[in-house]
């Protein structure tokens, strides 16, 4: 349990529920303690309030009962059929008289009963009948607590109101023979001066009665007062004392309430209103016990609200923390820690274990950097990047930038391999303008340049060297490839910086080894070369093994029989390999065999005739293997179209488009077709042919350069010599004459519009 | 009735008639009503202060027990039967039968006569009212009941007290004894001993505070000065200022002979202070306040026993005839008990057979003696308050207090007929009401009754509704004047000049019209009641 209860306090969802449910207690504790002290203030004077509202109400409904007495009174005061008169001398009068009253007693809803006395007269009248004074005050009329000379007073006082309080009258003039009623003397007549009689007025009580028939459930007493006394109350739910109600309202006269307390200790509070300046005062007695309760009640009311509303801002609580506590949790979970630990603390220790996780890793990273920069360059030399988007992308990787245009390779002698090379200021020898890496091999380092243009590649050789020198103190050997831009070249490139750096047996260390210098001396090689490629090239392409074995015995015999310097040989051997591979041997072909004879640096250990003659014959099988199966995967129409073309080459109408309408592909399609199976497009295709043909009836005839040129297919012998020359590198002529082994001439113009 | 009958219905209607004596003796007693039980639609009047459950009324339940007919009570208030039944008949959606009771009254000439909404049962009551037909027979009790058409739209609801006038004349024979004077027997006597009661001090007090005769209220038929006009031959009354003489002829109250000479004998007791001057003025209460206070001799009153008047007073008191004046022979006003409306059918009512029925059911005496006075068998739902004494007649035990009877039986709010002869046989009637009846029989026999009780103007010609309103308008007239003018005679005497003054403005006013208005009515009346 205990172990529950750590775990639920360390949990971060309960923290921030608890802190949001702190503040939100301290908000409802200050309302709830705010409301609680004014409450009892104002349920109080909202009490006094509403109870003074009603007193107001009674008061106008009492003034209503009275001022429709004045107003009778007043009326018939004013009547003039009503005079005074005695009875005895004109007893007509009473006659009218009687009549006259009725209208007047039926007028208001309140009278119970009207008498008039004239104060010349000693009767009195009413609507029913007439009476002398003396046998209605002694016995037709009893007030209680009125004696019969009171009320004769009453009757007869001059210009005097008075409002008997509420009492029993017991008279036969009344319909239920006694009822509780309150006595109004008015006196009749004009003016104070000209008080003629009295008014008598009986209003039955229960109009009163209904007056304070609004009572509420609670226990409450209401009061009309009349000067000093009672006029009249409601049927009393409290029993307080009169007196004790009136001591208090004439000690408080001008107040509008004040407290009493009863004999059996209970509180009061007795709220007054007073009418205006008709000696009447009305009065309501609640117990303070009401206000009480009311209080309570509101209170009681207020909490249970409170407490209401505390349930969903609960609820609030608990959504609006789980909405913080997520990004927690999801940063928690991904540290693996033991469950009990605290969020916060997990979350540290795990930043700080990934911290030092990226230090260790940053570290490795820097020293695979280097790895990773000469795996590139190794990659790039053998042509591994299939193009040179991929090249670029993979040198951006290891941190080189090799899109810069042109690139070159260089070899440099490593005088002592067990020193390592410091790559960084090698590079920066150049300046920012060359950029790249150098793999040490052995006891060369093989370096990779790239730069805007040839210019800043032989200079930064140049001051690479002068720096090595300068820190051997002792010449570096150092060979530089020739410059081009097409990244495929890359093998191409070793191989020329192979042979300038084999230079340095002739040319010694002093200057650096360009293969551009050593190329001006290739002049004569290059077209032998050629020569001998193209046959190569043709062999393969028919898939044809034994011309492959005739050209291979052509090349050793002649490469045999001339005394040929070993760098010929080199240049030759380098033209041969580089056209086959670029050719044959795809970039991104990963299998055994491409991958040996692909690898240039197995290449380069080739120095004798004989490695040669194993070499070529190896890759040339190679090629062949997946050239036949190849082939007879090709569709149909390709060997047809080959076919076609082989009877129908000296045809100078023979077109592709003719062709690709006869299988009903489109002529793009057959190009794309051909060249997929074929390695070459049609034209190209035909184009090979037709020189190779040529080439025969070169060698074989002695028809004129014009005849063949037609024979071939060509409509124009200048169209002829001229892509024969591009095929070959030599003219038409040249060729025979080399064929034939003659010499050939130093100026080549000769060659020109033979006929 | 209309006679034309075809010969099949001829034969149809002697068939039935055979058969009649047989559904008589089935209807007279044979209960229940009817096989299936009936539910009957009521409208009940009910007296304003009594708070009554008609639906559970134990006299209902043990009636709908033994006749199995069912009532739907709807009670109306006295304050609102007015207005409700007029808007009941004014709905068109009519009740089966309408209770009035002993006070509940609906216009029998509007909506029975002119709207035709009352049923006319005339022809039902011999065949299924046996009980009530017979006590229709007694003491004129039809008399009142057929409506100017001649149609009986009603039940009739009658508690007899076989009393014949309401003012009857008293005086007091202690003081008479004490002052050795004999009962006067003519006006002259009568002025005479009341000059001896005002001097005299009969009531040996020492103070001459006797005021000899009173009277409350100039008008009021039991004790007003109207009742004295009696002596000379006037029935002056305030229903209708208007009488019958012998010959069937109705005359102006103020045109009877006696009239001047009465009002000049007022005036004489007025002037020699023999008469309460407050007589005008002073209602009953004042009167009955002087009486007990034993300062007065002579007076009109309905009776002495169970009165305003005090043991002690009344006692002194005694009846005597009107005492005759010179030349003229006494006409005291007489009355006549008629049936009120009990209970009427309107014509919505589908079961008149058996509604009849059971409305005679309730006319049977221990019946409606019970639904009047309450159980007399024990076992009910209160001890017996009736019981039957040894002469045989009913007669009352208790009565239970804060009108307790009315939450068990219908009381005033049932049915009950009883014309005099028949009440006085069944019942004990208490001390008062035979003091009434015997003062009753006496006026009879004296022969000082009028000829023609006044009734028959006021209560039995059914003028026409045009000719109501005219005889209301004249009447309202005439009754101010009359109080003014008779006022005016008792307080100032006559002259000459003031009674031609009188007769003039009579005629101004119209008590031509009057009476030529009440005369064709009456004939009418004689003509349809011969």
């Amino acid at each position: 349990m205990r172990h529950r209860i750590r775990t639920l306090v360390s949990s971060t969802l309960f923290r921030y529920m608890v802190s949001y449910a702190a503040v939100l207690a301290l908000l409802f504790c200050a309302v709830a303690i705010y409301m609680n002290q004014t409450y009892a203030q104002t349920i109080r004077e909202n009490t006094i309030d509403s109870n003074i509202n009603r007193l107001n109400q009674i008061r106008m409904q009492n003034e209503n009962i009275f001022s429709s007495l004045y107003s009778i009174s007043n009326q018939i005061s004013l009547a003039p059929y009503i005079r005074p008169f005695r009875f005895l001398k004109t007893p007509m009068e009473a006659f009218y008289l009687k009549m006259q009253l009725a209208p007047y007693a039926y007028t208001s809803p309140f009278v119970s009963q009207l008498f008039i006395i004239f104060h010349e007269d000693d009767f009195l009248y009413s609507v029913s009948t007439s009476m002398s004074l003396d046998l209605f005050v002694n016995e037709l009329m009893r007030l209680d607590g009125i004696s019969p000379d009171e009320l004769r007073a009453m009757l007869r006082a001059p210009s005097r109101t008075t409002i008997l309080p509420s009492r029993v009258a017991q008279s036969a003039l009344l319909e239920g023979r006694h009822e509780r009623v309150v006595a109004a003397f008015i006196p009749l007549g004009v003016g104070a001066t000209k008080n003629t009689g009295t008014l008598l007025f009986l209003v039955k009580e229960s109009f009163f009665q209904q007056i304070f028939a609004d009572e509420v459930l609670e226990p409450r007493n209401t009061y009309i007062l009349y000067g000093d006394s009672i006029l009249a109350s409601s049927q009393k739910s409290l029993s307080v004392p009169e007196k004790l109600v009136l001591d208090a309202l004439s000690a408080s006269a001008n107040s509008r309430f004040v407290s009493i307390k009863a004999e059996d200790g209970r509180s009061y509070l007795l709220v007054a209103q007073s009418g205006p300046n008709d000696g009447m005062r009305y009065a309501a007695l609640i117990p303070e016990e009401t206000l009480r309760q009311n209080t309570l009640r509101a209170q009681i009311g207020i909490t249970l609200f409170l407490f209401a509303l505390s349930l969903p801002c609960l609820a609030l609580i608990y959504y609006l923390a789980q909405r913080q506590v997520r990004p927690i949790r999801e940063l928690r979970g991904m540290f693996a820690a033991p469950s009990q630990a605290d969020d916060f603390q997990v979350i540290r220790s795990g930043i700080a274990h990934l911290v030092g996780q990226n230090a260790v890793l940053s570290d490795h990273l820097d020293a695979s950097q280097a790895a990773r920069k000469s795996d590139f360059v190794l990659r790039f030399v053998k042509g591994r990047y299939a193009t040179r988007a991929d090249a670029v992308l993979a040198a951006r990787r290891v941190g080189i930038d090799a899109d810069r245009g042109v690139f070159a390779l260089s070899l440099i002698a490593q005088a002592n391999p067990a020193v390592g090379l410091n790559m960084d200021k090698l590079l920066s020898a150049g300046g920012d303008a060359v950029s790249g890496y150098g793999v040490e091999q052995q006891s060369q380092v093989l370096c990779a340049l790239f730069a805007q243009d040839g210019q800043s590649i032989e200079r930064w050789a140049e001051r690479a060297k002068a720096f090595l020198e300068s820190q051997e103190c002792a010449p570096v050997t150092m060979a530089l490839s020739g410059i081009s831009e097409d990244f495929q070249k890359a093998a191409g490139a070793y191989l020329e910086v192979c042979a300038a750096y084999d230079l340095r047996f002739v040319m010694g260390a002093e200057r650096v080894l360009r293969f551009r210098d050593v190329t001006t001396a290739d002049q004569g090689i290059r077209p032998i070369a050629h020569t001998y490629v193209n046959g190569f090239r043709q062999a393969l392409r028919y898939g044809d093994a034994q011309g492959l074995s005739d050209c291979m015995d052509d090349l050793i015999r002649y490469l045999g029989s001339s005394e040929m310097s070993l760098f010929a040989f080199r240049m030759i051997y380098n033209q041969i390999i580089g056209a086959l591979l670029s050719e044959h041997i795809t970039r991104n072909d990963d299998t055994i065999d491409a991958l040996e004879y692909s690898d240039i640096f197995t290449l380069t250990r080739c120095q004798s005739i004989a490695d040669l003659d194993k070499i070529l014959r190896k890759i040339c099988a190679t090629i062949l293997s997946r050239k036949k199966p190849a082939l007879e995967q090709a569709p149909p129409y390709i060997s047809e179209i080959v076919a076609a073309m082989q009877e129908r080459y000296a045809d100078p109408n023979l077109n592709m488009s003719a062709l690709a309408e006869l299988y009903d592909i489109t002529p793009a399609r057959l190009s794309l077709t051909f060249k997929t199976w074929m390695g070459s497009t049609p034209s190209d295709y035909l184009l090979n042919l037709r020189i190779e043909k040529a080439q025969e009836l070169l060698k074989a005839t002695d028809y004129s350069i014009k005849e063949i040129c037609a024979l071939a297919g060509y409509y124009e012998p200048s169209g002829f010599i001229r892509r024969f020359k591009q095929q070959t590198g030599l003219t038409p002529a040249q060729y025979r004459r080399r064929a034939r082994g003659e010499h050939m001439p130093c100026d080549e113009s000769e060659e020109s519009g033979e006929a | 009735m209309k006679r034309r009958i075809s010969t099949p219905l001829a034969l149809l209607l002697a068939l039935s008639m055979l058969l009649a004596p047989m559904a008589l003796a089935e209807s007279s007693g044979e209960y229940p009503i009817s096989e299936e039980t009936i539910t009957l639609h009521a409208v009940q009047y009910q007296l304003e202060n009594q708070q009554v459950d008609f639906d559970n009324l134990w006299f209902y339940q043990e009636l709908e027990k033994k006749t199995n007919i069912h009532i739907e009570f709807e009670p109306i208030k006295d304050g609102d039967w007015q207005t409700k039944t007029n808007l009941m008949f004014a709905s068109g959606d009519y009740p089966d039968l309408i209770i009035g009771g002993a006070n509940g009254r609906v216009d029998i000439e509007e909506y029975g006569v002119n709207q035709g909404i009352l049923l006319p049962i005339e022809d039902y009551i011999a065949e299924n009212m046996p009980i009530y037909s017979e006590r229709l027979q007694l003491n004129n009790a039809n008399a009142s009941i057929p409506a100017s058409d001649g149609h009986t739209y009603f039940i009739g609801n009658l508690t007899a007290q076989n009393v014949n006038h309401d003012g009857n004349f008293f005086i007091n024979k202690t003081w008479l004894d004490k002052l050795g004077l004999e009962i006067p027997t003519t006006v002259d006597e009568l002025t005479e001993v009341l000059r001896a009661f005002k001097t005299q001090d009969p009531n040996g007090n020492g103070i001459a505070d006797e005021v000899p005769m009173n009277a409350a209220d100039l008008i009021h038929q039991t004790q007003g000065v109207y009742t004295h006009f009696a002596l000379f031959g006037v029935p002056l009354n305030r229903f209708v200022y208007a009488a019958i003489d012998a010959q069937d002829k109705v005359y102006f109250i103020g045109d009877a002979p006696g009239f001047r000479d009465a009002v000049e004998w007022l005036n004489l007791l007025y002037s020699e202070g023999l008469m309460d001057p407050e007589v005008i003025t002073q209602d009953s209460n004042v009167w009955g306040t002087k009486m007990n206070s034993d300062v007065n001799g002579y007076t009109t009153y309905l009776r002495l026993l169970n009165t305003a008047l005090q043991p002690e007073i009344a006692e002194q008191f005694v009846s005597i005839l009107p005492p005759k004046a010179e030349g003229y022979e006494p006409q005291v006003p007489e009355i006549l008990e008629l049936p009120a409306m009990g209970a009427a059918l309107t014509i919505a009512n589908e079961h008149v057979a058996e509604t009849l029925r059971w409305l005679d059911a309730q006319m049977e005496t221990e019946t409606m003696m019970v639904s009047v006075n309450g159980p007399l068998q024990p076992g009910g739902p209160i001890e017996p308050t009736i019981k039957i004494n040894d002469s045989g007649k009913y007669e009352i035990v208790s009565i239970p207090e804060n009108n307790g009877l009315y939450q068990i039986v219908p009381v005033t709010h049932g049915q009950f007929f009883a014309p005099g002869d028949y009440y006085f046989g069944i019942y004990e009637m208490p001390p008062h009401r035979v003091e009434r009846y015997n003062y009753s029989k006496e006026y009879a026999e004296a022969g000082v009754l009028e000829p023609r009780s006044f009734y028959y103007l006021y209560q039995l010609s059914k003028p026409n509704n045009q000719e109501a309103q005219e005889l209301q308008l004249l009447y309202t007239e005439i009754e101010t004047f009359m109080k003014e003018s008779i006022t005016a005679f008792i307080l100032n005497g006559v002259t000459d000049d003031s009674w031609q003054a009188f007769k003039t403005r009579a005629e101004n006013i119209g008590v031509g019209r009057y009476v030529e208005l009440w005369q064709k009515s009456y004939d009418e009346y004689l003509a349809n009641n011969p």
